[in-house]
């Protein structure tokens, strides 16, 4: 994955719980990274080792975490490092998840060595979107339901995700029904 | 080709979301989704000039014809309340006499989007301009890590200057061929180099030979190994400065291995002053320890008595330089004399000072109570002086917590008999010339523990001949490799050996010491080691004296010699010439694990004839394989025996005991 995931787990550790948990997450990792650069590739196992330190130094469980890391990735790494590209994805969330497969296929081009997922999305209703989620890399559903969470944040909406179809195998997808309301 | 292609206003839409239509009038007709966000004021039939001014290209006129004649060209088309640009193409359709605006805004950064109200879905999903602020970003972001991490490096690399310029040690790095890349300000000092004239050449100028010549197959060598580290092991090393004066240094290397090299860093410090203070401090320590060794010697230990009849030699060696072991002997009468042995709990000068108060107080009790006894024609009754030394002492060895072990013998030739006193001592041992061996046992308490200890003497015949010895703990408790007690049996063993072989009682005890450093397999005393032997003489009666393994102590023994052999002038010095031989063979030949034991020179008077012989430990001396002497010049050696051969009337080499051996010079 890119270095700017790995960065975005540091940024929600720090914000978090402090510098100093994330020395020990780093430390427990087995990491030595002085700083992890957004454009850089690096192993996936980085990415998951981190994970994995950081749920043992909180004491919270896998989905807890990455969930949350969903929710930190939108609301503050997406909408840094960005800039206002995250909140140009639509003018409501609608616009926002019918257009986030064409997202995706432009960091596929630009960014080829990120292997990002694809998703494939069809409104369900005035106010619900079901979203296919396809990916290489297993355990990731808690983290895109913290991303839809938090695009309903982002939107200023109170959304709801349902986890309508988890995948099976590699090859197979998740499926989730959003939908939200005006808070 | 051409083609007639029908394309409904909803496909137009989402191809061209920003498209428009102007009449040959150039009034707007139609217009895509998107362009209402940037050009809120659009109404069907408003003037095209009225929303935007055409920046590009020059056009002599804005007219259809003109917008017609320029299909071919980029349009920018500026919006001048928003200053929004749109870019794009006219193209004509004649039978409508219609243009059709083909564009898309001009977005110079992703901010664009959110000033002018856009999104990304208000652009057709093949514009490129959502690839092009996405592609933007990333290198707005690569940019900014960019400056970031210059900025860390910048403020790393100055803190790293700080410390390689205030670091105390040199600081270098060379690269793989052992060329210098830094030298920091100290090593500049060190080495008398400056970075400018060093930097750039190699290494082994700063180190001596054989170095020098070697350290490039050194660094050849390590780099060849697959995985190869130093772990930043610190060693001594020689490094020379630029004026060629060599030094010692302790060095600290570490590697590091980059993408395209391998760079080495190493910290010098110069320990030249520290070696000399090290040197210093312990040449200051092993005189302390001379100086605290001679006074222990005077301080602890008595000198030996000269009695007529009686050999009585002393030897002993503290375990850590200084320690409680002490002796002394005093004088009652001609042919009667006391010997106090003794030693104070615990180790080191506390012990030391303890037994040399010790001894002082019985000197001076001694001195009070000899002139009342001798003015009755008496002498100290022996129970009465260590029962009175006891009740002195007592009350402060309790108060430190100590006490002493004593074995007091009153010798009294005369009588022909020792009275004994052993207060928690190891017991002597009393060989007599049957061989058999008294262990002189007592049943006391050490001095200083029980204040009604009451101290009772035994008697034991001491005659010509006989032998006591009298030793510390540290030889009988001493210890090998395998914590097994060296004992008693083996020390009766040898001593009654020698002790019936006639030898002189400094070389029983030399040979003592050896026993008890072989079973150690060490030199170094594991406790301290005190042994006094007195040996009375039989039949035959010795002159004998011991001489230290030094060639200045021939004079002494010339002086010996002259005072005491009897014997016509020629003769004399004959026997002198013969003896210093014979010393001289033994203090630069004789090989011992004791080199510096003395060796016993011993004189017997006849009317006519004299014997003297020189005893001394060490590798037995086979006179019959010294060569012949050479009086041609032309080789050295066999001199020594030659003389000797020629001085004396006879002259015999004896081996009686392992490692004991006796040169036996007959004159008459």
């Amino acid at each position: 994955m890119y270095g700017i995931v790995n960065q975005a787990i540091e940024e929600m550790v720090c914000a978090q719980s402090g510098d100093q948990l994330w020395r020990r997450v780093l430390k427990r990792a087995g990491i030595s990274e002085d700083g992890f650069l957004s454009n850089t590739p690096y192993p996936d196992c980085v990415t998951y080792a981190l994970v994995s330190a950081v749920c043992t130094e909180t004491g919270r469980a896998s989905d807890d975490v990455l969930e949350d890391f969903g929710r930190h990735w939108l609301l503050e790494t997406g909408r840094k490092r960005y800039g206002g590209l995250l909140e140009a994805g639509g003018h409501d969330m609608m616009q926002f998840l019918l257009n986030l497969p064409n997202f995706h296929a432009r960091i596929c081009m630009m960014l080829p060595e990120l292997q990002p997922p694809e998703f494939i999305t069809e409104a369900a209703g005035e106010q619900s979107v079901r979203l296919r989620y396809f990916s290489q890399r297993p355990g990731l559903t808690p983290f895109v339901r913290g991303l839809l969470l938090g695009l309903g944040t982002l939107y200023g909406q109170s959304a709801q995700v349902t986890l309508l179809h988890p995948r099976t195998c590699q090859d197979d997808f998740d499926e989730f029904l959003i939908s939200w309301q005006k808070i | 080709m051409s083609r007639t292609v029908v394309l409904t206003e909803t496909a137009l839409s989402a191809l061209q979301p920003f498209h428009f239509f102007v009449d040959d009038q150039l009034r707007i007709s139609g217009w895509g989704p998107s362009l209402p966000r940037i050009l809120p004021a659009i109404t069907e039939g408003i003037s095209l000039t009225s929303l935007v001014n055409i920046q590009r290209p020059r056009l002599v006129e804005v007219s259809y014809a003109e917008l017609s004649a320029h299909q071919g060209m980029l349009f920018v088309l500026h919006q001048p309340d928003s200053g929004l640009l749109l870019r794009g193409q006219f193209i004509a359709l004649p039978a409508q006499r219609a243009l059709l605006f083909a564009g898309t805004p001009w977005l110079a950064e992703v901010g664009d989007l959110k000033k002018y109200d856009l999104a990304l879905n208000d652009f057709a999903v093949h514009d490129a301009t959502a690839d092009l602020l996405q592609v933007l970003q990333h290198a707005k972001i690569a940019l900014s890590e960019t400056a970031s991490l210059a900025e860390r490096i910048r403020q790393q690399r100055m803190i790293l200057q700080g410390i390689l310029s205030t670091a105390a040690d040199a600081i270098i790095t060379i690269n793989a061929t052992g060329v210098i890349e830094t030298f920091n300000p100290a090593a500049e000092q060190m080495f008398g180099w400056t970075a400018q004239e060093i930097t750039g050449l190699d290494v082994n100028v700063l180190m001596p030979e054989p170095h020098a010549s070697q350290h490039g197959r050194y660094l050849a060598s390590f780099l060849s190994e697959p995985a190869h580290h130093l772990g930043g092991q610190r060693r001594e090393v020689m490094a020379r400065r630029r004026d060629g004066e060599d030094f010692p240094a302790e060095l600290s290397l570490s590697c590091v291995q980059l993408a395209d090299n391998t760079l080495f860093t190493g910290i010098l410090r110069d320990i030249s002053q520290r070696k000399q203070q090290d040197a210093a401090l312990a040449e200051a320590r092993e005189r302390e320890l001379r100086m605290g060794h001679e006074i222990q010697q005077s301080l602890l230990f008595g000198k030996p008595l000269r009695v007529p009849g009686l050999e009585i030699a002393a030897f002993t060696q503290p375990s850590q330089g200084i320690d409680g072991d002490f002796f002394d002997f005093f004088p009652i009468q001609p042919a009667c004399f006391d010997v106090l042995t003794g030693d104070v709990m615990g180790k080191g000068v506390a012990a030391a000072m303890l037994g040399a108060a010790f001894k002082h107080q019985y000197t001076r009790l001694m001195t009070e109570l000899m002139a009342p006894a001798l003015s009755i024609g008496d002498v100290p009754c022996v129970t009465s002086v260590i029962n009175e030394l006891h009740n002195r002492v007592t009350p402060e060895m309790r108060r430190l917590e100590s006490f002493i072990t004593v074995a007091f013998v009153r010798v009294d030739l005369l009588q022909n008999q020792i009275e004994y006193i052993n207060a928690g001592h190891p017991e002597a041992l009393l060989f007599d010339m049957a061989g058999k061996v008294t262990e002189l046992a007592g049943n006391h308490l050490p001095l200083g523990i029980l204040d009604d200890e009451l101290y009772t003497s035994t008697h034991h015949p001491f005659k010509p001949g006989d032998l006591l010895l009298q030793c510390s703990d540290g030889v009988t408790e001493a210890r090998n490799h395998r914590n097994e007690l060296l004992g008693k049996p083996p020390i009766i063993a040898m001593v009654g050996e020698l002790h019936r072989l006639g030898l002189p009682a400094a070389i029983i005890l030399q040979r003592l010491r050896q026993l008890v450093d072989q079973h150690e397999q060490s030199l170094r005393r594991s406790d301290d080691f005190t042994a006094l032997a007195l040996l009375r003489q039989g039949d035959i009666l010795w002159l004998s004296q011991e001489f230290k393994r030094q060639m200045s102590e021939l004079a002494s023994l010339r002086s010996w010699i002259r005072e005491h052999a009897r014997l016509a002038e020629a003769r004399l010095d004959a026997l002198e010439l013969a003896t210093v031989e014979v010393a001289t063979n033994i203090i630069r030949h004789a090989r011992a694990e004791l080199c510096d034991a003395d060796f016993v020179a011993r004189l017997r008077q006849h009317e006519h004839t004299i014997v003297l012989e020189l005893c001394y430990i060490g590798d037995c001396f086979d006179p019959n394989k010294a060569p012949e002497p050479d009086f041609s010049g032309n080789s050295d050696g066999g001199f020594g025996v030659f003389i000797i051969r020629k001085s004396v009337n006879r002259v015999s080499y004896l081996h009686p005991a392992h490692q004991v051996n006796l040169v036996r010079l007959e004159i008459w």
